[in-house]
């Protein structure tokens, strides 16, 4: 109550202190900081670029983070995984990412998962958050994700990287969506790819900053565009992305033409 | 007339950079043509088995994305600068 005398809305006078140097960005303040607080966000891998996504939703306060990810920390992880430690080799990644993130901000409410992306479980994933963040390694799991999500409404903050390329995009409702850019997993595609953390780290912050414009309304995200970055030669574009009447996932929902 | 080419991800090494071509030609002639004239690795990328150009490969062209059916019909004009992106999901 004392917050809500001080027009924090909601939150506590120790939040409103913790977030005191955000609450002055242009088109965010205190309405943004209590949109975040209200959402929930899932993150599908908390690799190199889903744990640099979680790390700065964690730290804006994101109300509640869904971290999705199968498996034990392995040594050759941590030259991108900054979330984990090298103690940590062995044990469960999702475990150590959530205790680095409770550390980091105890205002927010991390839920673990032990699964990667399934048939089985992306429709129960997605439904219990507002926004995904898909940033797995395979394109099967983005997919998944990317069809529950455009099924249930809710948006889709794409992020990947190889080698010294970077790409994000974002799928809202009404808007293109993944699989009109990939109608079906690419055959080529292997799980193992060139990675420098700074690389993947990089498309993961923007990917946090993408969830954050969708969730606070403080800027235009990057629906209907796909953002591609070259770090080897410092060059990016922003290409449109046309949403496609064919897609089989969005297809029907696409304005008929003219 | 004269195509500007990028290539992006697993391609960013691959060349030409530039392509002469006939007036009248698709986007999808010169995907067909950077394959027959480049390595394995290229035309992989570039060409499903059969030959037709790979759907999962994103094509944009002076920034504009050229979704896989509108391909074999987009006739490009002299400058056009294409951008050849095989897909990429580092996560
Ligand atoms: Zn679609």
């Amino acid at each position: 109550m004392i917050a809500d005398e001080q027009g924090g809305g909601g939150l506590a006078p120790d939040e409103l202190d913790r977030y005191s140097w955000q609450r002055s960005v242009a088109g965010f303040g205190d309405d943004g900081q209590r949109r975040l607080k209200a959402a929930a966000v899932l993150v599908s891998r908390v690799g190199g670029v889903g744990g640099a996504a979680a790390t700065y939703l964690a730290a804006a306060g994101v109300g509640r983070l869904v971290l999705a990810h199968a498996g034990n920390l392995r040594r050759n992880d941590l030259n991108r995984q900054t979330l984990m430690s090298t103690p940590g080799i062995g044990r469960p990644r999702v475990e150590q990412a959530a205790e680095r993130l409770r550390d980091l901000n105890p205002h927010v409410v991390v839920e673990t998962v032990p699964e990667n992306a399934t048939a089985d479980n992306a429709a129960r994933l997605v439904a219990g958050c507002d926004l995904v963040v898909g940033a797995a390694p395979l394109f099967a799991e983005r997919l998944l994700l990317n069809a529950e999500a455009v099924r249930q409404g809710r948006p889709l903050v794409d992020a990947a990287m190889y080698d010294a390329e970077a790409r994000l995009m974002s799928v809202v409702p009404g808007g293109p969506c993944l699989a009109c850019l990939y109608p079906a997993p690419p055959p080529h595609w292997r799980r193992e790819f060139p990675v420098l953390g700074a690389v993947a780290g990089t498309v993961g912050a923007l990917a946090a900053l993408e969830t954050i414009k969708i969730l606070t309304g403080c800027g235009p995200p990057l629906a209907g565009r796909l953002w591609t970055f070259d770090t080897a030669a410092m060059t990016c574009r922003t290409l449109t992305i046309p949403a496609r009447r064919e897609c089989p996932v969005c297809g029907l929902a696409c304005p008929a033409p003219p | 007339m004269q195509i500007f080419i990028t290539f992006t991800g697993p391609l960013r090494q691959a060349g030409p950079n530039a392509v002469d071509v006939p007036e009248g030609t698709t986007l999808a002639d010169v995907c067909r043509r950077l394959a027959d004239e480049s390595a394995g690795e290229v035309r992989r990328h570039l060409l499903t088995v059969d030959g037709d150009i790979e759907p999962s490969l994103l094509v944009a062209v002076n920034g504009a994305g050229v979704p896989p059916e509108e391909r074999s019909c987009r006739r490009l004009v002299d400058g056009d600068e294409l951008l050849l992106m095989p897909p990429i999901a580092g996560g």
